[in-house]
Formats: C-alpha cells, structure tokens, sequence
C-alpha cells in the first residue's frame, strides 16, 4: 500500500495547508474557494492578508480554468491541474500548475520578467494602462490584468518554472507569496 | 422604466438600480469567470437611464471582492456613467472599503484616476 504516512509527512514538513491535484471545474472552484474562505476565517486572519490569500487564489484558479475552456487537450491528463497552498511563519504562498501549449512559453515569461521588474508605482500605473485599453471581447480567458493584479497585491516578486513534458506541452508552475 | 434587483450569489454581485430615484449600488462579491455575461444587461439599464436621468444620480460600489475580469466591465459602467456630468446632471459615486483594505482603497483610487466623475472613497 501507499505510504500515506510519508505523503502526509512531507506535506506537514513543507507546511502545506492545502492540496489538490485534479480537473478543476466550475463547481470545484466553488468548493476551493469556499475551504479557503473558511479556513481563512477560522483562522481570524488579518483581514487584509485573508484577502490578499483569497484574490491571488481567484486569479489563479480562474486562469486555470478560462485557459483550459479555451484549450481543447486531446488528452485527459493534461487537463489535470494542482494546487497548493502553504502557510509558514512567514508568509502564505499560493502555488498552482498546469499543463500549456509549448508555444504559448515565450509570450507568457516575458509577461512574468515584465511584471516581475516592475517597482510597485509601475505595476499601479501598467495595470491601469492594461485596464483601459483592454477590449471587453478579449477579457474573459486572458490572463492580461491576472498577473498584474497578483503581482500587485503579493507585492512580491512572482516565481514560476516551465517543464517541458513533450514537443507540445509544458508544465508550468506558479508560486505568489503574501507576507504574514 | 423598470429597476433591477438582483439578489447576490457567492460569485455575482446584489444588484439594485432604481430609475425613479436615481440610485445605483453593486454590492458583495463579483468574481464571475464571465462578467460580460452578467453586466451586459446592467450596460444596457445605464445607457437607457443616462439618456433620462434624474437631476442628481447617487452611485455606490461597496465591494467584498472583486475579479480582474469584472474591473473591466466597472470601469466601462462607470465609462457610461461620466456622461452625467458632462450633459450637466449630478452624479455621485461612493467607493467603500473596510478599515485596512488598502487593496479595496487602492482600487477606488484606480478608478479615481481614470474616470471623470466624482468619485468618494469611504472608510466602512
């Protein structure tokens, strides 16, 4: 059998509080953000951090699933995604991955270098010059305002890794930190 | 013509927008995936009441959470809103934030800058 133990060792060591690796569908994003909101609350958090935790984790995750309607995989697999969030003393950070077309890379990290080297002022005035000239046809399933927003409210630099699974397919890994 | 009230959901905001009284306020959370979906028909209320409106339009945004997907679909409200002002009506608009949301406040202040029309950020 599988050792369970180990698993739920290691995440407990990696402090992670939350875990899921599956589809993510419109009703499991209800659900997530629903644990999410309660534990959240449970856990009185300061207001402004639970809410920081909870954007950051919409946009994530909406991301997700906007790619993913707009991306027909031919494979069952590739449409399995993860997510993780883990609390230290430090910080929260909110982690995700999920499978992309190779050829989409290039675009994305230079949106991520873009936002990562922008100082907070630049972000604050990038994300309104990105709002007003977006087109209403082009904002649902475009991760244009996503990785500004979270940027700006992580007020950390954003991490991410790209694997390459095959000659189509890469996975791509996200990580936003909000500092406790 | 008619007002609309639109109950909220834990992902569309509650809605009430009164013709006769000249009020408009969007409240709780508005993290719909699709936003267009759900604000096209507040679009169309807004471009028939600004074409007669009452003399003094009282707006209020008191937002828990909102999407990047759904800001879009604020700032052109809000785009259809200015024409108030600019055709000599009053027109106010109320952006709350809880005490310590500086991400909310930041928020008005976006919309501040952007939009033409009085807009007042208040503490909750």
């Amino acid at each position: 059998m599988l050792n369970v133990y180990e698993y739920f060792k290691k995440m407990q060591d990696e402090k992670v509080i939350l875990y899921f690796k599956g589809e993510i569908t419109n009703n499991l994003l209800t659900s997530i953000l629903q644990l999410v909101d309660d534990r959240l609350e449970r856990k009185s958090e300061d207001l402004k951090i639970k809410k920081k935790v909870f954007s950051i984790l919409l946009e994530c995750l909406q991301n997700i699933y906007n790619y993913q309607q707009t991306h027909e995989f031919n494979s069952e697999s590739l449409q399995s995604a993860t997510l993780m969030i883990k609390k230290t003393q430090e910080a929260y950070y909110i982690i995700t991955g999920n499978y992309i077309e190779s050829e989409i890379v290039e675009s994305l990290r230079e949106r991520l270098i873009k936002v990562n080297s922008l100082s907070t002022d630049e972000l604050k005035d990038f994300y309104k010059e990105v709002l007003s000239r977006q087109r209403m046809e082009t904002i649902n399933g475009g991760a244009g305002l996503g990785l500004i927003d979270m940027a700006r409210k992580s007020g950390e630099k954003i991490d991410y890794s790209f694997d390459s699974i095959n000659d189509k397919h890469c996975f791509y890994s996200l990580q936003v930190k909000v500092l406790a | 013509m008619e007002n609309i009230e639109l109950e909220g959901t834990d992902r569309t905001p509650k809605v009430k927008f009164s013709a006769d009284k000249g009020e408009l306020e969007i409240s709780g959370r508005s993290i719909p995936e699709n936003s267009i979906s759900f604000y096209k028909p507040l679009f169309d209320w807004i471009d028939n009441y600004v074409a007669s409106p009452q003399k003094s339009t009282q707006v209020a945004f008191n937002l828990e959470y909102f999407n990047t997907s759904s800001s879009k679909c604020i700032l052109d409200m809000l785009r259809k809103l200015e024409l108030l002002p600019q055709s000599g009506y009053l027109a106010r608009v109320k952006w709350y934030f809880d005490e310590g949301d500086e991400d909310m406040e930041e928020s008005g202040n976006d919309f501040k800058s952007l939009i033409n029309i009085d807009i007042e950020l208040v503490m909750k």
